[in-house]
């Protein structure tokens, strides 16, 4: 018997001793992990995509309702009076804002609390509320989105020092009133959740400590099993272990889920106290801090924005608890309870709110960063979007599609348009599609006949191979011969126009004259030039392309727009102003860059006859007829399926495409579609007339387009046409007749020729939007 | 700063000091790769625009001291808009230009000309601040944008073909 005992006593060690050797070996694998998790908390913190920032000086052009809307945009609070940074107040035509620190790619630029001042809405004035006058003001960039690894978490990660101690105690006294005594699972906490619980008859409190809560959160799913209550106990006994209570409640404070924001998940309480509040954690009122409190027991049921009436109520009984444990005063609990649930506004911020212009941004980050880098380090990514156009744009879009479809009965069209800075090549504002969250980005992705609006590049080689505006050229029908047989283009209105100036021909998009201005300078010279411009695919040389059969997007067709439209100069478009750290450092920069492709002086007559086109050619249909403020070029499709406008003013570029996903007809030109868009979004944004400086190579003459003579005096047939004339030559021509063949030998004054150039170029340019 | 160029320019700033010289100053372009340190930098003043230096540009061997003059009596196409937040940030750009500061010289200029960006001048600056750092291509195009704005203005083209002369 006494044998039997000691082999069974033998058995039970030897098992106890495996067990105890499996469960030591398992609880040191799980404390690994817990370590290695847990060994200096460093969440994924998503790249955050910022909007160019608002640069306010005295004379800007800028409304003041406009300058409200970017604030909200940026989460900035309506409040009176202003308190503290994120602030601001209106009082008529004077604003006092209060702007938010943040590190620029030059640096740290700290929040002022200033005053500015509108009339004939313009800014006025800028000064600090203390009176000094500043020439300046740069305010925050709105947060325009974020790169989300899959499971779209965001937050705000703030220190233990920056956490207010309200909070820390609010938290212990609501979820864990033990907190500092226990181990990481509180029995007593348990047995009291356990008999509150049998005693409703219903789950009505839980047991978890935070540290459970925390482990749940990090490590576990949410399943009930047995082996994952386990886990999560002894996990939390780990933690206690290894953790001090501040880290502990420090990792807990910035990992908890506290609520939706559309595709992106809400963590910590830092981030919810700007989505929430717009506030700093910092500055919450004890009430704010209890609403958020609160919400931990149930994020969406006591969301404030959803079910305010029942985060009300939970806020209520969390201010009183809080009382009741002499953590806040009689004062500080009846102020509270009757402050309201929220004192900002729920105005959508900028974030997620342009998703066409990320696609930009993401395309431009790809080539340069890693997709684990953009996800988890915090990245910020400055770019060129200006939120203000971009809003206006989609409200005109909105607009101006609605009045098309009903003017002429047609259904679905769609659109893609692309704003740029003129003078910087910065992408200011990008719309994919004729709503804002549109799946397709057309701006990006639309390649389609480009039509008319490759004639600048034509009319361009002509220039620069000797034609000059004032050149006759016939718009006679013309037969091309080729290997795919004969080809007979015609003009839209199916008329020829006999003998014009070549501005004429460009301003009035003929066909026929186009034709055979590009067969006479060749396919090649055309494909170099747009090449110049800056496309950088192959194109085909079948004639055609005299009349645009090119297909491009509308963000290349920008791209081509934007060298003429700089006077020659090609500057690569650009979305990304800066990348920099989460510590602001400086990781990358791309700044400003220039090129020059063209000369200046046969850029101005390719640009004068671009004005012409809107004052009296194809894009004569808006407005400003007579005025010569604008240039621009009209494109239209065979059928009618792409209406094309590209043009611009002094201080923007826009490129509009509209037609139709399937391709069917549009049944829309360039003048009657894209044109009336393009002219309805300048007419708000931007009238500043073309001012294009003159080469000194340029003199100006009156010149008849009757005689083909240039005058002494001007006639009532005659026009103001600008030549390219040797500098000490200008009296030597009085008149001229150009009836002979352009003069093909002219030296090119050190520039190499276009076909040479470009095929340097086409070796050495990379692939911009690829 | 070697004695040469003390000895002529600490004379050169005294009189521009006595007469209310100019608001911004253009450090002489060195040499190719002999670029000046901070040290070197001259000191700016800024006097009434009815005491300013008549001579507006001097240029002396290897010292090419270029003076604009101020507001109200600049050209054109130095001062046209932006209620003096372009000068500023083009006067802040300088500094940092001066120090030594390049790429940041180039972030706030480029700000500057984003508020005026037909001013010839920044634009130059820009080819000024790429020519500092060696980025000899960049400097040339910059000062052909710049040129490009000029619309004959004599100082401005000067400038610029100083600086092309340079790279050359």
């Amino acid at each position: 018997m006494k044998k039997l005992i000691y082999i069974v006593l033998g058995i039970l060690l030897v098992i106890a001793v495996i067990g105890f050797t499996a469960f030591y070996r398992y609880a040191a694998k799980t404390n690994a992990v817990i370590d290695n998790t847990l060994q200096g908390k460093k969440w994924d913190i998503p790249a955050s995509v910022y909007a160019r920032p608002l640069e306010l000086y005295p004379g800007l052009t800028l409304t003041i309702d406009e300058l409200e809307r970017e604030l909200q945009f940026s989460d900035y609070r309506r409040e009176k009076p202003v308190r503290s940074p994120g602030g601001y107040m209106l009082a008529g035509s004077v604003i006092n804002l209060h702007s938010r620190s943040f590190t620029f790619q030059d640096g740290l630029e700290r929040g002022v609390n200033a005053v500015i001042s509108f009339a004939d809405k313009r800014v006025s004035s800028i000064k600090t509320v203390s009176g000094e006058q500043l020439p300046y003001l740069r305010i925050d960039p709105v947060k325009i989105g974020s790169f989300h690894p899959l499971q779209h978490e965001d937050r705000q990660v703030i220190s233990h020092e920056e956490i207010p101690e309200l909070l820390k105690e609010s938290l212990v006294a609501i979820e864990d009133r033990d907190f500092y005594n226990h181990h990481g699972i509180s029995l007593k906490s348990i047995s009291r959740a356990f008999f509150a619980n049998v005693k409703a008859g219903h789950v009505v409190q839980g047991g978890s400590t935070l540290t459970q809560q925390l482990v749940k959160n990090i490590f576990l799913t949410r399943e009930q099993t047995f082996e994952r209550k386990f886990n999560e106990a002894l996990m939390s006994i780990l933690v206690d272990w290894n953790y001090s209570k501040e880290e502990i409640l420090t990792t807990y404070i910035n990992e908890v889920f506290l609520g939706q924001d559309g595709g992106r998940a809400v963590h910590g309480f830092g981030l919810a106290s700007h989505f929430y509040f717009k506030r700093n954690l910092q500055d919450l009122s004890p009430a704010q801090i209890a609403t958020l409190v609160g919400m931990v027991k149930g994020p969406s049921s006591y969301n404030p924005l959803k079910n305010p009436e029942r985060c009300l109520s939970r806020r209520q009984l969390v201010l009183k608890t809080l009382h009741n444990e002499n953590i806040i005063d009689e004062a500080t609990l009846t102020a509270a309870l009757a402050e309201p649930l929220t004192d900002v506004s729920p105005q959508k911020s900028g974030y997620n709110r342009f998703p066409a212009f990320l696609d930009l941004v993401k395309h431009q980050l790809r080539k340069e960063y890693q997709e684990n880098d953009l996800n988890s380090e915090g990245l910020k990514i400055l770019t060129t979007l200006d939120p203000i156009i971009q809003t206006r744009l989609e409200e005109q879009v909105k607009e101006t599609i609605a009045e098309l479809e009903s003017l002429h009965n047609l259904q679905d069209i769609q659109t893609a348009v692309v704003v740029t800075n003129r003078n910087n090549g910065e992408v200011q504002a990008l719309q994919g599609g004729r709503e804002s969250q549109a799946w397709f980005n057309r701006a990006l992705e639309a390649n389609r006949p480009i039509g008319s609006l490759v004639k600048p590049a034509v009319y361009l080689t002509a220039l620069t191979d000797g034609y000059e505006l004032s050149t006759p050229v016939s718009d006679i029908p013309i037969t091309v011969s080729s290997a795919d047989g004969e080809w007979r283009p015609v003009n839209y209105d199916r008329n020829s126009h006999g003998t014009v100036p070549l501005y004429s021909a460009l301003a009035n998009s003929y066909n026929l004259a186009t034709v055979r201005i590009g067969m006479d300078v060749g396919l090649n010279g055309v494909i170099a030039t747009l090449a110049l411009l800056g496309y950088d695919k192959e194109i085909p040389a079948y004639p055609s392309l005299l009349l645009g059969s090119v297909s491009m997007t509308p963000i290349e067709i920008a791209q081509t727009y934007q060298t003429i439209a700089s006077g020659g100069f090609y500057q690569p478009l650009r979305a990304i102003r800066a990348v920099t750290g989460k510590d602001g450092k400086l990781l990358s920069r791309y700044g400003l860059e220039v090129e020059q492709r063209f000369k200046p002086d046969q850029i101005y007559l390719l640009n004068h006859a671009l004005q012409r086109v809107m004052s009296e050619g194809t894009g004569r249909r808006i407005l400003y007829a007579g005025q010569r403020k604008f240039a621009g070029k009209t494109g239209t499709s065979n059928d009618l399926r792409d209406s094309w406008f590209s043009g611009y003013t002094n201080d923007h570029l826009a490129v509009v495409w509209m037609g139709k996903d399937d391709n069917t007809p549009l049944g829309l030109t360039g003048s009657s579609g894209a044109l009336q868009l393009w002219g309805r979004f300048f007419d708000e944004l931007d009238q500043s007339p073309l001012d294009m400086a003159a080469p000194e190579s340029i003199r100006w003459y009156d010149f008849d387009p009757l005689t083909f003579k240039k005058l002494r005096k001007p006639s009532e047939t005659s026009t103001k046409l600008p030549f390219i004339t040797a500098v000490n030559d200008e009296n030597s021509v009085e008149t001229v007749q150009r009836q002979q063949k352009p003069n093909r030998n002219k030296p090119d004054n050190g520039f190499e020729t276009i076909e040479k150039k470009a095929k340097n170029l086409l070796k050495s340019i990379g692939d911009l939007f690829n | 700063m070697n004695t040469y160029r003390l000895i002529f320019t600490a004379p050169l700033l005294l009189t521009l000091m006595l007469n209310g010289c100019a608001i911004i100053k253009y450090e002489p372009l060195p040499p190719e790769r002999e670029l000046p340190s901070s040290a070197q930098q001259a000191p700016r003043t800024s006097q009434p625009a009815n005491e300013i230096e008549s001579e507006p540009v001097i240029i002396e061997e290897s010292i090419k001291e270029v003076v604009i003059e101020q507001p109200g009596q600049l050209p054109p196409t130095y001062y046209n808009s932006g209620g003096g937040a372009g000068i500023a940030l083009f006067e802040e750009g300088q500094k940092h230009l001066r120090a030594g500061n390049l790429d940041k010289a180039e972030m706030i200029i480029e700000r500057a000309l984003r508020i005026e960006p037909n001013n010839g001048y920044y634009w130059y600056a820009m080819a000024e601040a790429k020519y500092r750092q060696n980025k000899h291509s960049q400097a040339a195009q910059f000062a052909y944008k710049s040129k490009s704005l000029a619309k004959g203005d004599p100082q401005l083209l000067k400038l610029n073909d100083q600086l092309l002369q340079l790279i050359r």
